[in-house]
């Protein structure tokens, strides 16, 4: 019975959330600022992307560093389809986050058998090496990137210039499937696979889980979804080329929204993301006359700071303080 | 044909003879004890039967199936299930959890699991603790909690690698009890285990190795009896216990 | 021909420059089994202290960079407290992400106080001095830090396996629980090969604004190239790092020169797909 009980109060917060965000655009007054809007597309963006590798980094306890190749691939299908092609993105976005997702595989299957550091080292390289081989990979316009010309917005070329509301709702769908994918992997077989192989690869094993099975799928489901959002940064931005989306600091972002928000918890990665985009973006902002960088400066320290002193990030906080009432409120009784 | 059949299994470390010619049958439905003094090879047997090592020479048969080359994974998945003599909890994990990990080897449905670990957990007498993280618990729980979740794969084979080392006298009492409750429900357990007394009471045959070799097999009142077996391993001390015990029992 | 060898030397002072880099970072990573991600930012904190040293005061790098690796010793050692020490025994990943803010935190402090401008010093007692040998052309500059680095080298090699201090960071890298029971105190060893980590990167990057142009983006491709050699020659092996260092340096020369320079960084971090592939440990680890 309690257990059912927990259920109800997670779906409650879940679909309560979405109904919150779902009018959110369509409060007037402040809410309604182009401005504003760009803040909460942001945020739904990059806590979508630092979901999706939640789930491999998370959730199974891949560190990977590498994921602005997979964000990459899918801001080149994309804009592969719309520039090259003059199609719609939406080919484009699924052909680009199946490749990113094969990629994956193929990139992973002989990474996993590098341990630690020497792991993480190789997802840095293979940025690098992605990188500097789509600067002069004339096919996909080389170092200019690809830029959108004019298109009809709407739904259908998924472009807007008027008003940001597409975006958001856009946005906000993709919130809708990656965080609902991961709602349905935590309870589910995979999601209990994929803790028990962070927890214990051996035990895992040892259980009948074949380690190396759960966390390919880790990586292409995460793979598939980082690519999902990196076409919709193509399209947000209306174009796309190396430095933009395949870079140390891009595969950065995915990790450290994360571990702000709270490693392998379902609503870390928006908390992260809904603490440092309006942090980045507010203080480019109004401190904009201190210089350049001092987004990245408190960016900096906060990272610091939380994997010093609360390795749990957010999430580890209101656990704490959420623990703390209810023992008060049973010593109350 | 036995369930179990480990034929000439030999395992070699460099020039270290972990195994040597180790052969023995395990019927389906019997408890085996796996005794023998430190350093004997048991826990190095145990790798290899589960699939955590590949022997050097030799072949193992499980439900007739040939499973020497096989991963861990596959083996576990075929009925055979180890628990690991140093317990490995999955730490940041709830104890429901833990045993869930094991329970989702029969099947994907998440209720059907549930159900499974919920009686497993109260099987190993852990439905009290359901909730708490697996990292923190104390030791004896830790043991049963490995026992648990082996249990919730329903296996066929279920091989315990000193389940009841470092346990008070009491816990092990509990951990005999559950054994002979999981034997009545037709699961084959293969038992490593130091303590004598307690394997004594429930194991229909004990399989003695020493230095890696097989040194006697057979009832567990002829193996102690067994001239080689009180020299290698129990000791005169250990056998004056036993008479001991067994004086009293009778008395009793 | 000749070109060959110019194209070669200049490989061979690069790869000596990534040495010091890397062997301060070996150091730590086989000590303490951290990857120090601001070790980068290090080289550029030497490199700014050096150019406005030699800037307002006209001091030259030769003596800046000593003034350099005091102070990176310093800052080092500070980071080992305050951030390093706090992660030690947590997850792997820990000490690697909090260095990860702290070179942002100090590339961005570089980029707001002193704007992201490249800057070189002029008029130094190396600077744009070169010599003739058989055709081949020599640069000063480079030469000189290549034999500081290879001298920085020997100096931390024979510190770790030659004297009583280097007894005591290897039984610490070996077992800590162990060094302490034998009265090692750890925490003074981990200090202080984080300050020497930081030492070897302070002097190098001090001596480098005579011909290298320092700007906060500086560090961050260092640091990469540093983790590189580490990891390919093994951990915590210094002459791995070297010998690492020097074939890293000469692939980047070669195929930036013969190929097209785009492929520099592809061919060294594809060289170290390559080699970790087939020996997963690198080349001087098992």
């Amino acid at each position: 019975m309690k257990a059912r009980g927990k259920t109800e109060g997670k779906d409650l917060l879940w679909f309560g959330l979405l109904g919150v965000l779902a009018v959110m655009p369509l409060i007037p007054g402040p809410l309604q600022g182009s401005f504003t809007q760009h803040v909460m597309i942001q945020i739904l963006l990059y806590a979508c992307m630092a979901q999706a590798w939640n789930i491999l980094g998370g959730y199974c306890g891949q560190v990977s560093f590498g994921h602005s190749v997979f964000f990459g691939i899918g801001a080149y299908g994309a804009g592969m389809a719309v520039v090259k092609y003059g199609m719609i993105p939406w080919p484009g976005a699924i052909a680009g986050a199946l490749i990113a997702a094969a990629v994956a595989v193929a990139i992973s299957y002989p990474c996993f058998k590098l341990k630690g550091h020497y792991f993480a080292i190789a997802t840095f390289a293979i940025v690098e090496i992605c990188n500097r081989l789509f600067m002069v990979w004339y096919w996909v316009g080389g170092a200019l990137g690809l830029d959108y010309s004019f298109s009809e917005p709407g739904w259908t070329h998924f472009v807007w210039y008027e008003s940001k509301r597409g975006y958001f709702y856009g946005a906000l769908l993709l919130f809708i499937l990656v965080f609902g994918v991961v709602r349905w992997i935590e309870k589910n077989r995979l999601g209990f696979y994929l803790r028990a192989v962070r927890e214990g690869q051996e035990t895992a094993e040892s259980l009948g889980v074949n380690s190396t099975k759960v966390k390919l799928m880790a990586m292409a489901v995460s793979a598939f979804m980082a690519a999902l959002c990196g076409a919709f940064f193509a399209q947000y931005n209306y174009r796309v080329d190396p430095p933009m989306v395949m870079s140390l600091d891009m595969s950065m972002k995915f990790v450290l929204i994360t571990i702000l928000g709270g490693l392998g918890t379902f609503y870390g990665p928006l908390l992260g993301a809904a603490l440092l985009i309006p942090l980045q973006e507010y203080s480019r902002a109004l401190l904009g006359g201190m210089g350049g960088g001092v987004d990245l400066i408190i960016f900096g320290l906060l990272i610091i700071v939380v994997v010093v002193y609360q390795p749990k990030g957010i999430m580890g906080i209101i656990d704490g303080i959420a623990s703390k009432m209810k023992r008060s409120e049973e010593g109350g009784k | 044909m036995a369930l179990l059949e480990v034929r000439n299994v030999t395992m070699k470390f460099g020039s270290l003879v972990a195994n040597d010619d180790v052969s023995f049958d395990v019927e389906k439905g019997s408890v085996v004890g796996l005794i023998g003094p430190n350093g004997a090879g048991k826990t190095t047997l145990f790798n290899c039967i589960s699939g955590f090592y590949k022997p050097t020479s030799g072949k193992l048969f499980f439900r007739g199936q040939d499973v020497t080359d096989m991963p861990a994974y596959a083996v576990a998945r075929l009925g055979a299930v180890r628990t690991f003599q140093v317990v490995h909890p999955l730490k940041e994990m709830t104890v429901l959890d833990n045993v869930l990990v094991g329970a989702f080897l029969r099947g994907a449905s998440a209720e059907k699991a549930h159900e499974v670990a919920r009686e497993c957990l109260s099987l190993c007498q852990l439905e009290e603790i359901s909730d708490r993280m697996a990292g923190g618990l104390p030791i004896g729980y830790k043991k049963r909690l490995e026992m648990a979740r082996a249990l919730a794969t329903g296996p066929e084979l279920l091989m315990l690698d000193e389940g009841m080392a470092g346990l008070t006298s009491t816990e092990i009492k509990a951990a005999v009890e559950i054994i002979k409750g999981l034997q009545k429900r037709g699961i084959t357990l293969l038992v490593v285990e130091h303590i004598m007394e307690a394997i004594m009471s429930v194991a229909d045959k004990i399989v003695v190795l020493d230095g890696g070799v097989k040194i006697a097999e057979g009832a567990p009142q002829e193996v102690v009896n067994d001239e080689r077996v009180i020299t290698a391993y129990l000791g005169a001390k250990f056998s004056q216990r036993l008479q001991a015990s067994r004086g009293g029992a009778n008395n009793g | 021909m000749g070109l060959f060898f110019q194209v070669a030397l200049d490989g061979l002072f690069n790869g000596l420059l990534y040495a010091v880099v890397a062997a301060g970072l070996s150091l730590i990573w086989g000590v303490m089994d951290v990857i120090n991600f601001a070790h980068g930012e290090f080289l550029m904190i030497a490199m700014y202290l050096s150019y406005w040293l030699g800037f307002i005061w006209k001091i030259d790098p030769l003596v800046s960079s000593l003034a350099g690796g005091l102070f990176v010793f310093l800052v080092g050692a500070l980071t080992y407290k305050l951030i390093i020490s706090h992660t030690i025994g947590k997850s792997a990943m820990s000490a690697l992400l909090a260095t990860f803010g702290l070179s942002m935190l100090l590339k961005n402090i570089c980029l707001n106080r002193f704007s992201p401008n490249f800057r070189l010093l002029q008029e130094t007692a190396l600077g744009g001095k070169t010599f003739n040998v058989g055709g081949i052309i020599v640069p000063l500059p480079q030469l000189v830090i290549g034999i500081v680095a290879l001298a920085l080298l020997y100096v931390v090699y024979h510190l770790v396996k030659k004297t009583r201090l280097g007894w005591a960071i290897q039984a610490t890298a070996m077992d800590k629980e162990a060094a302490e029971l034998m009265g090692i105190d750890t925490e003074k060893i981990y200090l202080l090969v984080f300050g020497l980590g930081g030492a070897c990167v302070g002097i190098a990057g001090g001596l480098l604004p005579s011909y290298l142009a320092v700007h906060p983006e500086v560090g961050g491709l260092f640091s990469l190239i540093a983790f590189v050699c580490v990891a390919m020659g093994g951990f915590g092996s210094i002459p791995g790092a070297l010998l690492a260092s020097l074939l890293i340096g000469l692939v980047e020369a070669f195929a930036g020169f013969y190929i097209a320079p785009v492929f520099k960084y592809v061919a060294v971090f594809g060289l170290y797909l390559v080699v970790v592939m087939v020996r997963p440990r690198g080349l001087f680890g098992w």
